[in-house]
């Protein structure tokens, strides 16, 4: 957001480490496969041109970036980063948890919950867990807020706009 | 399908399009949910009302989220949605020294006339960019997209363009996987049944703009309880008289910007707000930061303007202004309709209903502002615990909806998690968006010209059209490059 | 501990609830037949927005929507002629709601190895009505006839580029016929629809445009475009153009082919249950006759054709015949499939071939 730009290249130096070399083997790969790809009319209309160019180009570009950041030290950045990360872990545990706890929430409703319960109950089951954990309300108030949404939520969508829901079906 | 502007006056258009300015002020009130990620979630949706209302809807709810950040940017210091930022820095001051009414006031005053600019603009140019886009051929459109990608890459990644590119050109091979147009061959399908159809954009962007907001959110800020205490909103229209030339410079700023690919209302407002504050004379220009009206004007006229410059490529070239109007224009393509240069002989009637939408939902939007206030100062206090796995929900049921489809869940999820990431690296996803949207439009144009031209290779750079986007993009490209070897001075990123 | 025990509750409750709700998913096939359509019904096209399959499918599911009393949701997914949507339709599932839009009965699919499924053994297509194929110049082409066309391709082989709706799509089709039987070669151009096609044309982008009359119907009543010829054995006589020249009288061994055009066909996975097969069929001949469906046929130049059971079936088998060895025969970069394989029989032996083995009519 509004930070100071001046000491942005600094900041991101080692993060650069890691995109630049990742990225640059996901271009490397898209272009050799797309070398593999069948060319029906000639290599002008083959299926693999754009992504042989794009390959090549992103290999290009993450180059250029894994340099830049080499340059400036990054890989003595990236230790310097993983040990704030570390640190940050520590210091902002609280947020970090928070936010895998949402990440594996969602997770856990997407993949669990939705392919065995029907929509409705998964989606409270999903909501009051994620709101007892997250919110720390008593169990009423918390019960009251998933259930209400979760009806809610199945009403505008199985009657009013009169959709399938994921899940494995619902009773409204 | 046939519209005409009486359908705009009918009770139910213009209900469906107030309800949606209301929930998009509404929604983009609350921090952390953006207009982008209204759009996204609401295409699904709005493909199960009739078209006109469909259209109204998504208009309104374009309009109201653009507005809807400004509250709590003015009166808690908490930017609603990116593009309030700037607002966030200069009305909270003010709030502070008990003057908040009045520079809300004049917040929506400021997108109230940014927004008639916008609108002053599509309407002007849509028939010139049609008129020209139907001599474009395949050649040309291929560039034109290659130079949409490179251009949203320069102007969403402040001093590091790199990065923009890098993360258009993800999107770019996002499209390239599954079967492609021409032969029918499977892209990096890898013996999957569900790659092999694509990956739709709609769940990325749900994905990128919203799971990933909400994970942004859990890890970046703290619980906010704040209580503000606002009498009255002022409009002053004395004041923006006032401040009339940042008002010009600021709406042409913002309309011109939503012009450009990919470059939505944060950009716009940065651009202008930056702006303003190098031309401002040294007395005003000492007041940026604690609280300057001057800035607040050129912010926020460039948000709202920004809407109807946005609208212009999508609508006359098929290349969204912006990721919300990217999501517009996947609402309008599960109508049935294909925008681009045939707009007006396939859907007649279209363009002119789309204006009159827009008109109105301004005036809505600035009416339903002031009288929101008061009830909208309690949403802030909701929450955020409560709210977002709420949004989570939408989110799934948002890219579920689509296509009836789990696999599109997955997608939104995997790139819920793939934009947290990038973001935190420092790359925009606002080119990843139109790379994934554009890239099938590159491919195809791309390799039909150099068939076209298979037996007169060199008269590809004959063609006027053609060698002056040539020309723009390697301008871009030197841009981007002597930008980032300057100290940088631009605008952040979002 | 405490704060846990509503919870516990709930997800007894829970496990109640799903064991009623997987006693009752056993009952369902028993029951989806009274309801049917339960929901929205969702019809994916082939072809892009605004072409002729998507202007014929949106016609038809306005009447069909009242007949059925449901909503129809009708939805692009264009690429590959229509490969995409029919993957997609073909992995939903088997209970009536989702339909396909395409054209031609998928013909061209299993010999270009876009799809494995058989035409007339997996699906129930319903021909709605049909199209002619139509080549067209920009007013100020060189050509003045389709004669001028065949000689300058001719002269220069594979150079004068001529547009399609996709490679082995029905417009491409059409052209390979020509070449077949005048014993030349043009450079085809695909784009995807034959929307795009025409434009392609208007712009000067190709050298002559083959698409559909009705694609091609606007800009001929405008004076965009002019017509060089159509697919038919006598002339065609069009509100607004005039009558257009048969392509029989430039290459008079196309007689045995016209009319050619593309059908433009409803599908459904055959084993859907008859009942719901036969509602569609019965409310179709219903809908074909509704007057503002009619008026669109006569405003776009194109041709109400129901055809349904097993008469569509056996139109599938034979057309398929045609275009499976004119393809291979022909050998269009993409017939990477011999029909020999596939078991689809020479044109010329179709008459002997069907009904064949394993053949189940439905009606």
């Amino acid at each position: 957001m509004v930070t100071p730009t001046v000491d942005r290249r600094e900041r991101e130096r080692g993060p650069d480490l890691v995109a630049g070399t990742s990225l640059a083997a996901l271009g490397l790969y898209v272009a050799a496969q797309a070398v593999t790809m069948p060319r029906p009319a000639g290599w002008h209309s083959a299926p693999g041109l754009l992504p042989f160019l794009l390959g090549s180009w992103l290999t290009a570009m993450s180059a250029v970036l894994l340099v830049g950041s080499v340059k400036r030290g990054g890989g003595a950045q990236l230790r310097r980063a993983v040990r704030q990360i570390r640190q940050d872990v520590t210091v902002r545990a609280d947020r970090v948890w928070r936010m895998a706890f949402m990440l594996a929430g969602v997770a856990v409703y997407v993949y669990l919950l939705l392919p065995r319960l029907y929509f409705e109950i998964a989606t409270f089951v999903y909501l009051a867990t994620t709101m007892r954990v997250l919110w720390r309300r008593e169990p009423l108030k918390i019960a009251l807020v998933a259930g209400g949404v979760a009806v809610a939520l199945t009403l505008l969508f199985s009657r009013f706009l009169r959709t399938l829901l994921p899940g494995a079906g619902s009773w409204l | 399908m046939t519209l005409d502007l009486s359908q705009i006056v009918q009770p139910m258009t213009l209900l469906t399009m107030a309800t949606g300015v209301v929930f998009g002020l509404l929604w983009g009130a609350m921090p952390g949910l953006s207009t982008s990620m209204a759009m996204a979630l609401l295409v699904g949706i709005s493909a199960k009302f009739s078209f006109p209302l469909a259209i109204a809807f998504l208009v309104g709810v374009f309009t109201g989220s653009t507005s809807g950040g400004e509250m709590s940017a003015v009166l808690i210091g908490i930017p609603g949605t990116p593009d309030a930022v700037p607002l966030a820095i200069e009305g909270y001051p003010l709030t502070r020294r008990g003057e908040g009414g009045r520079a809300l006031g004049l917040a929506y005053v400021a997108s109230f006339l940014g927004g008639w600019v916008g609108i002053a603009l599509l309407v002007m140019f849509a028939p010139v960019i049609i008129g020209f886009a139907l001599e474009l051929g395949s050649w040309e459109m291929a560039l034109l997209g290659l130079w949409g990608v490179a251009i949203a890459g320069n102007l969403t990644s402040g001093e590091r363009p790199l990065k923009g590119w890098i993360s258009g050109c993800l999107g770019l091979l996002v499209a390239m996987v599954g079967r492609e147009v021409i032969y029918g061959y499977g892209r990096f399908t890898f013996n999957s049944a569900e790659l092999a159809d694509g990956i739709d954009y709609i769940p990325l962007l749900i994905g990128l703009f919203g799971l990933a907001e909400i994970l942004r959110v859990f890890l970046t800020h703290e619980s906010i309880h704040v209580q503000s205490q606002v009498r009255r909103i002022i409009p002053d229209w004395g004041l923006i008289a006032r401040y009339w030339k940042a008002a010009i410079r600021g709406s042409v700023i913002g309309a011109l910007i939503g012009a450009i690919p990919g470059a939505g209302g944060n950009v716009a407002t940065y651009v202008s707000y930056d702006v303003a504050r190098r031309t401002a004379p040294p007395d005003e220009r000492a007041k940026f930061g604690q609280g300057s009206y001057e800035a607040i004007v050129a912010a926020e006229v460039a948000d709202n303007a920004n809407i109807g410059g946005a609208l212009l490529p999508t609508l006359t070239l098929g290349i969204p202004g912006s990721a919300g109007a990217a999501a517009f224009m996947a609402a309008l393509n599960l109508q049935g309709v294909r925008v681009g240069p045939l707009i007006n002989q396939d859907h007649p009637g279209l363009l002119p209903y789309i204006y009159g939408v827009l008109v109105l939902s301004n005036f809505v939007m600035y009416g339903a502002a002031l009288l929101l206030v008061r009830p909208v100062v309690r949403l802030f206090s909701l929450p955020r615990e409560v709210l977002m796995p709420i949004i989570a929900v939408v989110c799934v049921l948002g890219a579920f909806g689509l296509n009836l489809s789990m696999f599109d869940v997955s997608v939104m999820f995997v790139f819920g998690i793939m934009g947290l990431v990038l973001q935190r690296a420092g790359f925009p996803l606002a080119p990843m968006v139109l790379g994934a949207i554009l890239g099938s439009m590159v491919d195809e144009n791309l390799r039909r010209a150099l068939v076209l031209f298979e037996h007169q290779p060199m008269a590809l750079f004959g063609r006027p059209f053609g060698l002056a986007l040539l020309t723009l993009i390697l301008f871009t490209l030197y841009d981007g490059i002597y930008r980032a070897g300057r100290v940088p001075d631009g605008y952040g990123t979002t | 501990m405490r704060s846990w025990d509503w919870w516990g509750k709930v997800s007894r409750r829970a496990f109640l609830r799903l064991t009623a709700a997987a006693a009752s998913t056993l009952l369902l096939p028993l029951k989806a037949l009274a309801q049917w359509p339960e929901r929205t019904i969702f019809m994916v096209v082939g072809y892009a927005a605004g072409g002729g399959t998507d202007i014929i499918m949106r016609g038809i599911s306005k009447p069909m929507e009242r007949l059925l009393g449901r909503p129809i949701n009708v939805t692009n997914r264009e690429g590959s002629v229509a490969a995409l949507a029919t993957d997609f339709i073909w992995k939903r599932p088997v209970d009536g709601h989702w339909w396909l839009g395409t054209s031609n009965y998928n013909k061209f699919l299993r010999v270009q190895g876009l799809h494995q499924t058989t035409p007339w053994k997996d699906w129930q297509f319903y021909k709605i009505a049909s199209t002619i194929a139509a080549w067209a110049v920009k007013p100020d082409s060189p050509y003045r006839t389709f004669a001028d066309v065949i000689e300058a391709a001719r002269r220069r082989p594979g150079q004068v580029k001529v547009s399609n709706s996709g490679i082995g799509g029905i417009w491409h089709e059409a052209t390979l016929m020509v070449e077949k039987f005048s014993d030349v070669k043009f450079q085809s151009i695909p784009y995807t629809g034959g929307a795009p096609a025409t434009l392609a044309g208007l712009r000067g982008e190709v050298d002559v445009v083959a698409s559909g009359v009705h694609e091609q119907i606007e800009h001929l009543r405008a004076g965009n475009l002019r017509n060089l010829a159509v697919f038919t054995a006598e002339p065609l006589a069009v509100g607004g153009a005039g009558s257009l020249p048969p392509v029989v009288s430039y290459v008079s061994r196309l007689k045995d082919f016209a009319p050619f055009g593309g059908s433009l066909t409803l599908g459904l996975r055959r084993d859907i249950d008859l009942e719901i097969l036969t509602t569609i069929d019965r409310h179709l001949r219903q809908a074909v006759s509704d007057p503002e469906f009619t008026q669109m046929l006569d405003r776009q130049v194109l041709f109400k054709a129901l055809k349904t059971g097993r008469e569509a079936d056996r139109e599938a088998a034979a057309t398929e015949a045609v275009t499976a060895w004119l393809f291979w025969e022909q050998k269009l970069e993409t017939a990477r499939v011999n029909p020999a394989d596939l078991g689809i029989p020479r044109p010329e032996e179709f008459e002997r071939w069907w009904p064949p083995r394993g053949y189940r009519p439905l009606w």
